[in-house]
């Protein structure tokens, strides 16, 4: 199982190679560099001496992950629940356990911190590593609030010190092949971005004592969690702001509690209306009581659908089989036949029912150990990829920004100073 | 202008082949014609999408600047191009031949007939009412047809061709090279039927699989529907056009007073 997990990693980087990653796309995706042939040959034999901070689902999943990283070598966890602690002890039985993160940041053979903790730790935890001298890999949303994002993006400044939040999509080979074919103008100019995320289910977790409900299905209160927002559309707005170039120029929208009326904070559907400067639209709608449409990021251009998770193009004029176009060579070979093509009208207006184009079909995997690998890789050279930083603060930022528009039901605007001093977008907002 | 894909033949010397196709009227358009050199097939292929471009921006209710977004939009008379002037006065000839069921007024919230005048000395036309909608799609494919049939046999002397818009409007001028006609049958599976289209046209109405009924039964003002599709043979495309969405807007038992005025038309179901 692990060599094949190896192998595909392996294909992941050819595969790389393979999107004729030179030129003007190796300015697109610049970040891709930090997991590249030359970029592992730099590190090779060298490790990222990794302390995590909050294994539990997701932070397992990137332990687990970790294995199949040659460069990243995990010396310590840090819990405060216990049974998080202990099940992740037994994957990296060598591991020195912590149960208070600052302790950890102390430890002289912890090099970089890996944060997979609620929402509303991110902030502090980020800060004080990186103040600890620690590069820090933190997943999204990247924080709290807009505020603190910009924080820690001028932290990451200050230090020098590495900082990557876990938008996995930035390395996903299919993303990366989707995009280059959209920045290239391949399918016409964006006129639309469409994300969804449809779920049928409570968003709880099983709570083995009363006393840890609000700790452990922390995601439902607004005291420590942004919801939908943050833990779903975060991954898709970004996909927005990456395929237009631009940064939204305002967002308004819609949240309220609908079905699961159980104590919980947060909106349990949403619907938020982004606009670029170019009067694009971007919307992201969540239920999470009707899966039905399960999860989409599609990106609408001119002449064509993108559908980034299906990794298939859909051309508004795809090739279709003629009665007409078929006599051609039936008169080229003498052929006198009927031909069987009359019946009620085609309409553009009918929505297509082309099956698509496949952009990249042999695509596994959804990027989560390549960005770990790049961040090794980075946490080893001291070197910091280029935008990925920037591309992850402004989804995580637009995130906010919605559901900041939800909470005051109002079309609001990132405030200015939010605006990096290094990178306003590719249309320069 | 829409783009033109062109393929032009001469593996066949005896029956060199030129075929164009391309987007307008909210369809494909295609043609195919033989016995014509390259160039002079590219010039007449761009001549039928000039032609129909040209037809769809004076037709079409959906184009902003059109004459029939104009009257659509206002209360008053408004001054319409020849073509419209002209098929406003024959629709509403139509709509009495076919005892109300062509009627391009379908859409419309209210019923009131008729629905509209012309007048002619200032080459005007004025809706009866705010809530009448005109709209030609079942009129404009048919029409545009019959025009481009002319334009290749009158204008480019063009024998042999078969014309196809959007697989429910179709055209056979002359014959197919290798035989002595243009045999063509429905897409639709088990139908068995081959219509032998010679100097004639090809219309058929019906209910598109996975899409909602939109043809309306304009004396009920309902969405009309059929078990079956409605295959009009006969001279005219703009005819068979014309009784084709008749016929399915209309019941049954209507349909001998229907065909009294077109019985050079063939009806079949399909």
């Amino acid at each position: 199982m692990e060599e094949k997990k190896t192998m595909d990693r392996r294909s992941f980087i050819e595969r790389l190679g393979g999107l004729g990653l030179a030129g003007a796309a190796v300015a697109a995706f610049p970040w891709v560099e930090a997991c590249s042939p030359a970029a592992n040959k730099e590190v090779a034999k060298e490790k990222a001496r990794i302390g995590m901070i909050g294994p539990g689902s997701r932070g397992y999943f990137h332990l687990e992950n970790m294995k199949q990283i040659p460069q990243a070598e995990v010396v310590a966890l840090c819990d405060i629940y216990e049974p998080n602690l202990q099940h992740a002890s037994e994957l990296y039985p060598e591991a020195k356990l912590y149960r208070d993160y600052r302790k950890m940041l102390e430890d002289p053979n912890v090099d970089c911190v890996v944060i997979t903790t609620p929402l509303f730790c991110h902030f502090q935890m980020a800060m004080d590593a990186m103040d600890a001298g620690k590069h820090v890999f933190c997943e999204k949303a990247m924080a709290y609030n807009i505020d603190e994002c910009y924080q820690m993006y001028m932290k990451h400044l200050e230090t020098g010190k590495i900082l990557f939040i876990g938008q996995q999509r930035l390395f996903d080979p299919k993303y990366l092949k989707a995009m280059a074919g959209v920045l290239a103008g391949n399918y016409g100019p964006v006129v639309n971005v469409r994300n969804y995320w449809f779920r049928n289910g409570d968003w709880r977790r099983d709570v083995p004592s009363p006393e840890l409900e609000r700790h452990i299905n922390w995601r439902l209160y607004r005291e420590y969690s942004r919801g939908l927002m943050t833990e779903l559309a975060c991954h898709q707005i970004q996909n927005g702001t990456w395929a237009t170039g631009m940064l939204p120029e305002k967002v308004m929208g819609t949240g309220s509690i609908i079905y699961w009326k159980d104590g919980r904070e947060v909106f349990d559907n949403v619907a938020c209306i982004y606009t670029f400067p170019n009067g694009v639209n971007m919307t992201f709608e969540s239920v999470i009581s009707n899966a039905h449409f399960g999860m989409g990021e599609q990106i609408l251009c001119k002449d064509a659908m993108v559908d980034l998770p299906g990794s298939r193009v859909y051309f508004e004029e795809p090739p279709r089989k003629s009665g007409i176009e078929s006599l051609i060579a039936e008169i080229e070979e003498g052929i006198f036949s009927n031909s069987a093509f009359a019946g009620t009208s085609f309409s553009a207006e009918n929505g297509s029912k082309d099956k698509g184009i496949a952009i990249m079909p042999e695509a596994d995997g959804d990027g989560t150990v390549e960005i770990m690998e790049a961040f090794c890789n980075a946490c080893i050279t001291g070197k910091m990829p280029d935008k990925v930083l920037e591309e992850a603060y402004y989804g995580s930022v637009f995130s906010l920004l919605g559901d900041e528009a939800l909470l005051q039901q109002k079309t609001l605007s990132l405030d200015e100073k939010y605006y990096l001093p290094t990178y306003k977008g590719r249309n320069g907002a | 202008m829409p783009e033109i894909k062109f393929i032009h033949s001469t593996a066949n010397p005896d029956a060199p082949v030129a075929y164009c196709s391309f987007t307008a009227m909210h369809t494909v358009i295609e043609v195919l014609f033989v016995h014509e050199d390259e160039q002079k097939s590219r010039e007449i292929s761009e001549a039928v999408r000039d032609l129909t471009a040209e037809l769809e921006n004076k037709l079409s209710r959906h184009i902003a600047s059109s004459d029939l977004a104009k009257l659509n939009s206002s209360q008053e008379a408004v001054e319409v191009n020849q073509e419209l002037y002209f098929s406003l006065e024959l629709c509403e000839q139509f709509r009495a031949a076919t005892r109300g069921y062509f009627d391009i007024a379908a859409l419309s919230a209210s019923r009131h007939r008729p629905a509209y005048e012309t007048l002619p000395a200032e080459h005007k036309a004025r809706r009866c009412g705010k809530e009448i909608r005109l709209d030609l799609g079942g009129y404009a494919k048919g029409f545009a047809l019959d025009k481009v049939k002319n334009l290749l046999a009158g204008t480019y002397g063009i024998e042999n061709a078969l014309i196809n818009f959007g697989n429910s409007s179709i055209a056979g001028l002359g014959h197919h090279p290798l035989g002595d006609c243009w045999p063509v049958s429905p897409a639709k599976a088990g139908s068995g039927q081959t219509f032998r289209l010679r100097d004639s046209a090809l219309s058929i109405s019906g209910k598109t699989a996975g899409v909602l009924e939109h043809i309306i039964d304009p004396v009920t003002g309902s969405h009309a529907s059929k078990d079956k599709d409605i295959a009009v043979q006969g001279q005219s495309a703009l005819v068979c056009e014309i009784l084709s969405t008749a016929l399915y807007a209309a019941p049954r038992e209507m349909w001998p007073a229907l065909l009294q005025n077109f019985a050079a038309y063939k009806v079949e179901e399909i």
